[in-house]
Order: C-alpha cells, then sequence, then structure tokens
C-alpha cells in the first residue's frame, strides 16, 4: 500500500512537472511568436532602406539646376521644393517604409541647395519674362498640347510657339536622315506649383524605308523654367 | 620540340587572357566618377531606385532606366547614377521594365548569364563613365551576379 501510495505520488509530480513544462514551453513560443511579429512589424515600418543615397541623389540633380544659367528645374525636383510632403510620400513608397520613418533631419542633406534653388526660382518666376517662340505649327502644338494635358490634369496653358518654321532634317554620318524634328516651348501652370513655367517640347518622325513616320512628343514634362504668368 | 611550341602557345595564350582581362579596372563605387569619360569599369553593388527612375527613351519601346548603384544592402555608404538599358522580355543584361507605380520589390535585372535577380542580391556590373553631367552617369553594359 505504501509503494502504491508512493507511486501514485511519484506519477501525479511527473504529470505536474509535465504541465508546468507545457505551460513553459507554450510560455516560451508565445514569447518568440511576439519577437518575430514584432521585428516583422518593425522591418515593414522601420529604417527606409537608400534614404541616404536618395538624398543624395535629389542633392545632385538640385546641384545640377542651380548650375544651370536658367535654373532649369526637373519635374521630380519641382515637386520636392513645393510639395516635399507628397514628394516624401512617394519615395517612402518606392522604398517600402512609411514617411513617419522617416528622421526629422531628412532633409538635412539637400538643405543648402534646397534653399538656394527655392530662392533663385522664386525671383525668377516673379521677374522673368517668358520670351515668345517665333512660329507656330499648330499640327504638332495640337499634339504637344495633348500630352501635357493628358500628364498634368488640371494644367492651364497659356501660350505654345515652336523655334522652327518647317522640319530639321537629322542625318548619321553617311548623310542619310534619321529623322526630322520640331522643337520649341510652351508656358504652363501644373497645379500645386506656385508659379508658371516654360518647358521645352519636341516633336520627331522617324525616317524608315523611305518616308517619315507618325510624329511623336518626346520628353513631355521633363523640366522647365520659371516665369512670370501672363 | 613540339613541347615547347606547345608550352609557347598556351603563354601566349594565357598573357592574351590576363592583358584583355587587366583592361577592365574593377574600381570602388566611390572613385567612379574619378575615371575619365568612357573609361570602362568594373563596380559591385545593389541596385537601388530613386524616386522617379527616368525612362530616358522614345516611344518607339526602347530605353533606359536610371537607377542608383549603392554599396551596401541597407541602401548605405557610396553610390553612383548608374543608365540600364530596358526590356520587356527578360533580355541579358536589362532590367525588365518597371510598372507605373513601382517599388524596390519591382526590380528585376537579368544577368549576362540569363538569370534574373532582384534589387537585394550584389551584383558586378561593367559599365562606361559619362561625363557629360555632373556628377557622373555609370553607363551600364555587362550585369554578373556573385558568388554568396
Amino acid at each position: 500500500m505504501h509503494i502504491a501510495d508512493r507511486a501514485h505520488r511519484y506519477a501525479a509530480a511527473l504529470m505536474i512537472n509535465d504541465l508546468r513544462k507545457e505551460k513553459m514551453m507554450k510560455r516560451h513560443l508565445l514569447t518568440i511568436l511576439l519577437v518575430l511579429g514584432f521585428s516583422v512589424i518593425g522591418k515593414a515600418q522601420g529604417a527606409c532602406n537608400a534614404l541616404d543615397v536618395n538624398m543624395g541623389y535629389a542633392n545632385n540633380a538640385l546641384a545640377s539646376s542651380l548650375a544651370n544659367t536658367w535654373h532649369i528645374v526637373s519635374d521630380d525636383m519641382q515637386k520636392l521644393l513645393f510639395t516635399p510632403d507628397i514628394w516624401k510620400a512617394e519615395l517612402a513608397k518606392v522604398m517600402n517604409c512609411s514617411p513617419s520613418s522617416f528622421p526629422p533631419n531628412w532633409m538635412d542633406r539637400v538643405r543648402t541647395n534646397y534653399d538656394e534653388l527655392k530662392a533663385a526660382v522664386e525671383s525668377e518666376a516673379k521677374t522673368r519674362v517668358w520670351k515668345e517662340r517665333p512660329f507656330q505649327r499648330p499640327t504638332e502644338q495640337a499634339l504637344v498640347k495633348a500630352k501635357y494635358t493628358a500628364k498634368y490634369p488640371g494644367l492651364t496653358i497659356y501660350k505654345i510657339g515652336s523655334n522652327y518654321n518647317d522640319w530639321n532634317v537629322f542625318k548619321n554620318s553617311l548623310g542619310i536622315p534619321t529623322n526630322r524634328y520640331v522643337r520649341g516651348e510652351i508656358l504652363i501652370k501644373i497645379p500645386g506649383r506656385p508659379y508658371c513655367q516654360a518647358q521645352e517640347w519636341v516633336v520627331k518622325q522617324a525616317y524608315k524605308g523611305g518616308s517619315y513616320g507618325a510624329s511623336v512628343a518626346e520628353n513631355i514634362g521633363g523640366a522647365g523654367y520659371f516665369v512670370v504668368c501672363p | 620540340m613540339l613541347r615547347i611550341y606547345e608550352i609557347t602557345i598556351l603563354l601566349i595564350a594565357t598573357l592574351v587572357v590576363f592583358s584583355c582581362g587587366t583592361r577592365m579596372r574593377t574600381v570602388a563605387l566611390s572613385d567612379v566618377c574619378r575615371e575619365p569619360s568612357d573609361n570602362a569599369v568594373k563596380v559591385e553593388g545593389y541596385f537601388r531606385l530613386p524616386q522617379v527612375s527616368d525612362w530616358i527613351g522614345d516611344d518607339y519601346g526602347s530605353g533606359q532606366y536610371r537607377l542608383l548603384l549603392v554599396e551596401k544592402l541597407d541602401g548605405g555608404g557610396s553610390f553612383v547614377t548608374a543608365t540600364v538599358s530596358a526590356t520587356g522580355s527578360h533580355e541579358r543584361n536589362h532590367i525588365d521594365a518597371l510598372p507605373a507605380s513601382y517599388t524596390y520589390d519591382d526590380v528585376r535585372i537579368n544577368t549576362d548569364s540569363g538569370r534574373t535577380v532582384s534589387a537585394r542580391e550584389r551584383v558586378a556590373v561593367t559599365g562606361r563613365v559619362q561625363k557629360d553631367s555632373n556628377p557622373c552617369i555609370l553607363r551600364i553594359e555587362r550585369i554578373d551576379t556573385l558568388p554568396l
């Protein structure tokens, strides 16, 4: 009886021990899952990969605009100058991170060039008058206007003109035409940008098998310089 | 006599192979723009996308993307701006055309061996230094994966 009682107690103790072990294992498992979960969330919302190099890239673009006599600013850098929060959100999206993950001093790397270019652009937008282009090319200009309107909903087109009265033929080193083009400028105001700007446009026709192909408007909305609104 | 002839041929072949190899200089990312214009260089790094990866091309389907080649996987360290030809058909040494709205996860690089790799994989690229803009741009001609 005594032996049976001891055996029973021993079995009960083993069972309690097993239960404790199971409880501890469950606790450990929960801890591991929580740590993993937080690390995944942390990664998703964590530091933005390549933020610094992207700001370095932006700084180079701002420096390039500053070095340009006309202070031509790319569409991308215009967004940074006038709507930095939108630019930031778009960059965060590319980097797969949250804009809230950006450090508070995220613009430090571009600050000097940013301030200098913004001041220059603001001054020119109030003083520089756009010089009208000498010619009109209604067919090509209509194509350009349509492309601009499609690219920037809500855009205002004030004026447009061509630098050339006729097509310019581009030939290769053998003297064979490769394409022909006309080039001009358009005066516009893009929604969200506080000033008017002039942008260059090019319409090209490729030379194929003895004749020229359809007109193609190239690099629509690439960059512009700021001028007084008419 | 034949043995000497064989050895000479082997030596010449080795010299040719090694002299060709030395023409391609491997440089650090931070030193790319110190190279003379049009120099061919080899660099290692990871591809990253800028906020706007300009499509430099025409409406006829051919074009290039402007990307960043960065030193470290976490996007840190030095970087160089690079242009890579784009493709709609997984061509070697090209990047697959990006969707209108993209993230780093959309980067698909087709290497010289025909493998498609992501932006997480370190690559060795060979390209020519273009100094038309400041700082320079590396026009990429060949992309290789590196052994893990």
